[in-house]
């Protein structure tokens, strides 16, 4: 499902898709959160880099509704938790770099705003991850990409093709598909050269002006999110 | 709540600020009608826009609030001359004890018309063509939820040149779309942004020529007014809350309120006599030829 490894302090997760977290997979959540914790904890790792081994960067999908009960317990737990794969990722002690091609789902979007740098091929497309997420961190968009563009991001579930999302500052390179592997390398390259103390330590600066922006406040804010967006499919669920 | 305005003024806000519905695809109209004041919005305007923004609010059927003008501009911005029921009309700018209702109602009030138009939980979008200035551009184009502009338009603090900064540069909100750099540029030198320099920096959704404006703001509308309803709630619903934790929903802007009110320049004293005489546009060309305002602290005071 997910596959890690460490080369000279670069370490690359690997998996066919992210998709199967537009789905809601827990398994794939939890297993994609545990590479991204011990890559992060890696002494000798300091840039993680998220890649895909197929099409698309995360394929489409929406996830079921899910039970107002569940999501306080085991959905919090997989997806909306301080210690769940996005926040995981959006404060990793480690430079993450996402590295994108073919089409970004909601979930492939989520990924791209928690981590740090984005690579992405001219054929890469980035899909509204508020529609169906409500995990989703629109703080983050936000801080991105400024204000008034993520809402209208938000507000039309539109989705963005690469030059539009390198003009809006979403993603800092867009490159041929075949040139994507190089220039991360390249890009990954730059960030090892730096101190693995000096990366952490700014990394915790970091965090601690994302929380200050209201980030952190956000992500808590996502069982809140979930029980409104799936209310309505619960009453229907009941009243069926 | 008061109602505040001369008894000729409130007769006016009914004309003054239309309202109208298209019930499909679900889209209401808050028009600006003052255009031999290039909609500038007097306090019953302002007061006038909240009751319609109350109103688009409950109704089933509307989906979007788009808020436009007519004539030459969208809207110079607030009325600055205008007799509201103060106690002392001839004091009208120059105590915050005068200013305190209007300073509520414009810059930190949560019954300012600003806060309904920024809590609305419908989507608003603003379409503006040739001036938005002063309080239209922060408190109405920067509160909406997305913006339409003519690319001939004319955004920004110009309020700045005679009443400080810093509603533009203070404000959490615009620098939030605009970035610090480009907010600061707003408020500290009143210079305008064009509509391509203002979709540049983020604050405009969509751009269109002059004559296609109507047609696009209908397009985007149309577009938003497509998604269901309840989706479209919810998604206003986290909107309002993300924002909320942002800060950038918050109404203070003190700075504002203490730059409107306290005067202390001679010169800046000069403005408002002028504006008596020969009104706001000619104090505004008086004031640029002016070299500066005149501290205070330096002993040149007691002209006014």
């Amino acid at each position: 499902m997910i596959t890690t490894s460490v080369d000279n302090w670069c370490g690359v997760i690997e998996a066919a898709d992210y998709g199967p977290l537009s789905r809601h997979e827990a398994p794939f959540a939890r297993a994609l959160r545990q590479a991204v914790v011990d890559l992060s904890d890696d002494d000798h790792v300091k840039v993680i880099v998220l890649r895909t081994t197929h099409g698309d960067f995360a394929g489409a999908g929406t996830p079921p509704p899910v039970d107002t009960t569940e999501v306080l317990t085991t959905w919090h737990r997989d997806f909306a938790a301080s210690s769940a794969v996005y926040q995981a990722v959006c404060f990793s002690k480690k430079v993450v770099v996402t590295e994108v091609a073919g089409h970004c789902s909601a979930a492939g979007s989520m990924l791209v705003l928690c981590s740090d740098l984005t690579v992405a091929a001219e054929n890469a497309t980035f899909a509204s991850p508020f529609t169906d997420l409500p995990e989703a961190n629109f703080v983050l968009a936000a801080l991105t990409m400024r204000l008034n563009r993520a809402k209208s991001w938000l507000l039309r579930g539109s989705t963005m093709p690469a030059a539009e999302a390198v003009s809006v500052g979403l993603v800092n390179q867009v490159v041929p598909a075949d040139e994507l592997a190089a220039t991360t390398r390249e890009l990954a390259r730059s960030v090892t050269g730096m101190p693995l103390d000096g990366i952490t330590m700014s990394k915790m600066l970091l965090q601690a002006v994302l929380d200050g922006h209201g980030v952190g406040r956000e992500f808590d804010l996502a069982d809140h999110y979930a029980i409104h967006r799936w209310a309505g499919l619960n009453a229907g669920t009941v009243q069926g | 709540m008061a109602r505040y305005g001369t008894p000729e003024s409130i007769a006016a806000a009914s004309t003054q600020v239309r309202y109208e519905v298209q019930r499909d695809p679900g889209i209401a109209y808050i028009t600006l009608n003052r255009p031999e004041k290039h909609n500038a919005m007097s306090v019953p305007m302002r007061d006038r826009i909240i009751d319609l923004v109350d109103e688009a609010n409950i109704d089933p059927d509307v989906k979007v609030i788009v808020f436009r003008g007519v004539g030459k501009s969208f809207c110079s911005g607030n009325e600055i001359n205008e007799e509201w029921g103060q106690r002392r009309p001839h004091e009208r700018r120059r105590t915050l004890t005068v200013g305190y209702r209007y300073g509520a109602d414009m810059a930190w009030g949560r019954l300012g018309f600003s806060q309904a138009i920024s809590r609305s939980p419908k989507v608003t979008i603003a379409q503006l063509h040739g001036y938005c200035a002063a309080a239209a551009y922060f408190m109405i184009a920067c509160k909406c939820d997305l913006v339409v502009a003519s690319d001939d338009a004319r955004i920004g603090a110009l309020e700045a040149r005679f009443l400080g900064p810093a509603g533009a540069v203070a404000s959490v909100h615009i620098n939030r779309i605009l970035g610090t750099k480009a907010a600061r540029r707003t408020g500290f030198t009143a210079m305008t942004m064009s509509g391509p320099e203002a979709r540049e920096l983020g604050l405009v959704t969509r751009l269109a020529h002059r004559d296609e404006l109507a047609e696009a703001t209908l397009a985007l509308a149309t577009e938003i007014a497509a998604t269901p309803t309840g989706q479209l709630l919810y998604l206003k619903a986290r909107l309002r809350a993300a924002e909320a934790v942002m800060d950038t929903s918050v109404p203070a802007i003190t700075g504002l309120l203490v730059s409107h009110f306290l005067q202390s320049a001679p010169d800046e004293m000069d403005f408002w006599r002028t504006a008596r005489q020969v009104g706001v546009g000619g104090a505004l060309d008086a004031d640029k030829k002016r070299t500066g305002a005149v501290d205070p602290r330096a002993g040149t005071e007691g002209t006014s």
